[in-house]
């Protein structure tokens, strides 16, 4: 038997009753915590408790107690003898008291406890409430999402795993979105042709963690490009495809890249149909103005007729113009070829000084007007892969862009350099430079610096863009920076050998 | 439907003797019987059962509307019987809520119970001033309920585990939920509606069987005087005080229990 000084000293209160619930003891503890007076006057445990608890005893507590000889952690009430209740946890078991069968009733008030509990099942509403409400947030995101049919919205995790994507993306790469889902993004579609942009950024995934830190800021934010992709049936369509590198605070869930494919086919057809339009149409401009050109060539020269001075001033002008309009014809037809890729070009090996003589040479009599001088210094003694004509069209045109923005008696310098696999040759002037603002519009095509007040500068503002199209199409590059002097320095960038 | 396995029905005892139907009261199940029902197999047929929503009752045979009252209960005595074949003759033995649900079977099926016993019986929990005092006032009963839900949804279900810690004994944790009581919290407080808030006096009243009154001495929900009122109510009535503290002396003084029945029954019993 354990002695009542021992039950005492327990920090519960507990309380000892006979099988029918008569009390035999209380421990110091019940008798503080309960506001008893000592000795105390209960009968009976029930006393203890407010009405609701007495029945509830009665309906489940002694029937459960009897039946398992145990109860344990019931929530109940008990009254204080100041006519407070407080909640109370029950725990009641059977057992033997001064050698005879008793229950022991161990009662701990409960109130932190019933309010932490109160708290927990608050909180977990409130869990099941902002679940709802993630839900039917996710459920309008993905109807906003697939209501964008015909562009595919791809996430894409560091790793080039696709995350997500919409019903456009299923529609454009013809999957369904467990095929999508955690495949890898290079593995979703390919491109009919070589696409560079593609695979430098594919490479910019693989290389994972540790150089995706820097790269992915490198790429440029969105960094859009137009390919062709495969379809089913050996189809193709023309897309253009945006990356965008979400923000390192914004990425979440494992998703770094945005993949937006947006199909352009139509566009392109458009586009097709207008370049072979103008393509047809400056061709069929050019031959009439070739005998145009002719007939004004034999009248200027007086063979056919002595023409007074002033008709012969008049022919002049008119010749000079025709030629303007041929060469405006030319640009416009090379602009277009370049856009149908017509253009034919003719790679081959060969030195770079015999080209930028030549080069230099077709300018002598347009620079005299002016009296521009131009620099060359001394070319390095290098082979260079390329077609020489195009060659020539681009450095012409960068000179006469250079002779035309230049002051009177001004210098021009022609400087080149070899690089690890190309060669870059630099036409330097003493002009205005290119605005700031202007820059993002250097290699539009019909795009003049000033033009409303500047048309004084002749030129179909296709010259620069017809140059970059060419440089590009021989593998090459065209470049731009701001000058020392505050001119304009254009950069031709060509290889050395083919690839 | 089969209603035998519905109402889990336990047949017990010996065939051709008289039959006693126990009902079990509100909270528990058949299982309070366990100490009376031996002490008369030998002399009677005995048919124990669960409450649909109670014990090992098929809770799927629960429907809210049957049960919203007492009657719904009542008629799952007479479908027992009637699937028995027990058109008279029965002996019925009711505790706490059950007295009230066969007195409503008996006045649905005037033949059908030639004896009936209540233990601890209250045919109105709810004060009824002037002319009757249940014990309780509605407030009271309302925060059995609240007792209930805190029991059956708070701590037992939800901290109950956690709190009993890993290495409790499964057969304590978690109590509410056994199959001795029920298992559904929603139904028990569906039960417990019907019964802590009817009002039976008018039906006791009306009853015509011979009835034998066990009152508690100290019952927290049935007073003597709740007994004596009953006993003035019902025609032909025998109370009888047992000298118990408390609301289930078949469970905590099973003796008492079956003395009283005994000598109520006496030459019924002895056919």
């Amino acid at each position: 038997m354990t002695p009542p000084s021992e039950l005492n000293a327990l920090p519960c209160p507990l309380i000892i009753t006979d099988q029918e619930g008569r009390i035999v003891f209380i421990n110091d503890c019940a008798i503080t915590s309960f506001e008893l007076t000592k000795p105390h006057n209960l009968e009976r445990i029930e006393q203890l408790l407010p009405a609701p608890a007495k029945v509830f005893m009665q309906t489940h507590l002694w029937p459960m107690l009897r039946a398992n000889r145990a109860i344990n952690e019931i929530y109940l009430k008990i009254n204080l003898a100041s006519g407070i209740t407080i909640p109370v946890l029950l725990n009641a078991e059977a057992g033997q008291f001064n050698e005879k069968p008793c229950y022991r009733w161990v009662i701990m008030p409960a109130a932190e406890r019933a309010s932490f509990e109160q708290e927990l099942l608050k909180a977990r509403q409130q869990l099941q409430e902002y679940a709802q409400e993630a839900d039917s947030n996710r459920h309008l995101l993905q109807t906003v999402l697939d209501g964008a049919e015909d562009i595919a919205i791809l996430a894409i995790s560091k790793l080039g795993k696709v995350r997500f994507g919409n019903k456009g993306a299923e529609t454009l790469l013809e999957r369904q979105t467990d095929n999508l889902i955690n495949h890898a993004i290079d593995s979703l579609f390919h491109t009919l042709d070589p696409c560079p942009q593609l695979e430098a950024f594919y490479k910019t995934m693989s290389l994972g963690s540790l150089a995706s830190k820097t790269t992915a800021e490198d790429t440029p934010s969105p960094y859009v490009f137009e390919t062709n992709i495969h379809r089913k049936n050996n189809t193709f369509i023309d897309v253009q495809i945006q990356i965008r590198c979400l923000d390192s605070q914004l990425v979440s869930d494992d998703i770094h890249y945005i993949m937006l494919i947006t199909n352009i086919s139509e566009r392109k057809q458009y586009e097709t149909l207008q370049n072979n339009f103008i393509a047809t149409i400056s061709h069929e401009l050019r031959t009439p103005l070739t005998s145009i050109l002719g007939s004004l060539n034999l009248l200027n020269s007086g063979k056919l007729v002595d023409l007074p001075s002033p008709a012969k001033k008049l022919i002049h002008i008119t010749e000079e113009n025709t030629h303007r309009l041929k060469h405006l014809i030319s640009d416009i037809m090379d602009f277009s070829k370049l856009k149908t890729t017509k253009m034919s070009i003719n790679m081959d090996y060969h030195p770079l000084s015999t080209l930028l003589e030549t080069a230099v040479e077709e300018h002598r009599f347009y620079r005299i007007e002016k009296n521009i001088c131009i620099i060359a210094d001394t070319p390095p003694a290098t082979l260079v892969y390329l077609d020489p004509q195009r060659f020539l069209q681009i450095m012409s045109n960068l000179l006469s862009n250079a002779i035309k923005f230049s002051p009177n008696q001004s210098t021009i310098t022609l400087t080149s350099e070899i690089l690890e696999s190309s060669v870059s040759i630099t036409v330097t002037d003493q002009g205005p430079g290119v605005s700031a603002e202007f820059l993002p519009m250097l290699f539009t095509p019909f795009r003049q610096q000033d033009e409303v007040t500047n048309r004084q500068f002749e030129g179909s503002g296709l010259g620069l863009a017809i140059s970059k199209g060419l440089a590009e199409a021989m593998g090459g590059n065209i470049t731009y920076e701001t000058a020392a002097n505050s001119g304009a320095a254009f950069t031709l960038h060509v290889q050395r050998n083919a690839e | 439907m089969d209603v035998l396995s519905r109402n889990n029905v336990q047949i017990s005892g010996i065939p051709s003797k008289p039959v006693i139907l126990y009902a079990h009261g509100f909270g528990c199940s058949q299982a309070m019987w366990d100490s009376t029902l031996p002490a008369f197999n030998d002399k009677a047929r005995q048919i124990a059962f669960d409450f649909v929503g109670s014990g090992q009752s098929d809770v799927n045979a629960y429907r809210f509307e049957r049960y919203k009252t007492l009657e719904g209960y009542a008629e799952d005595i007479i479908e027992i019987c009637d699937t028995l074949n027990l058109e008279s003759d029965v002996i019925f033995i009711g505790h706490s809520v059950s007295c009230s649900i066969g007195t409503l079977a008996a006045n649905a099926r005037p033949n059908l119970f030639k004896k009936m016993i209540f233990l601890g019986p209250s045919p109105c929990f709810l004060n009824m001033p002037p002319d009757y005092i249940g014990g309780f006032e509605k407030a009271d009963l309302e925060g059995l309920l609240e007792l209930m839900d805190q029991n059956y949804l708070g701590w037992a279900s939800y901290l109950g585990p956690v709190v009993a810690g890993a290495d409790a004994d499964p057969k304590i944790s978690g109590q509410l939920s056994d199959s001795f009581c029920s298992t559904d919290p929603v139904i028990t407080r569906h039960f417990a509606k019907a019964t802590f808030f009817s009002d039976n006096r008018e039906d006791f009243a009306k009853l015509e069987v011979p009835s034998l009154i066990l009152q508690h001495k100290e019952d927290a929900l049935a007073s003597i005087d709740v007994g004596k009122y009953l006993h003035q109510q019902i025609k032909h009535s025998t109370l009888k005080v047992l000298d118990v503290a408390g609301h289930a002396a078949h469970m905590s003084h099973p003796h008492l229990v079956i003395n009283a029945i005994e000598e109520y029954l006496g030459s019924d019993l002895s056919r």
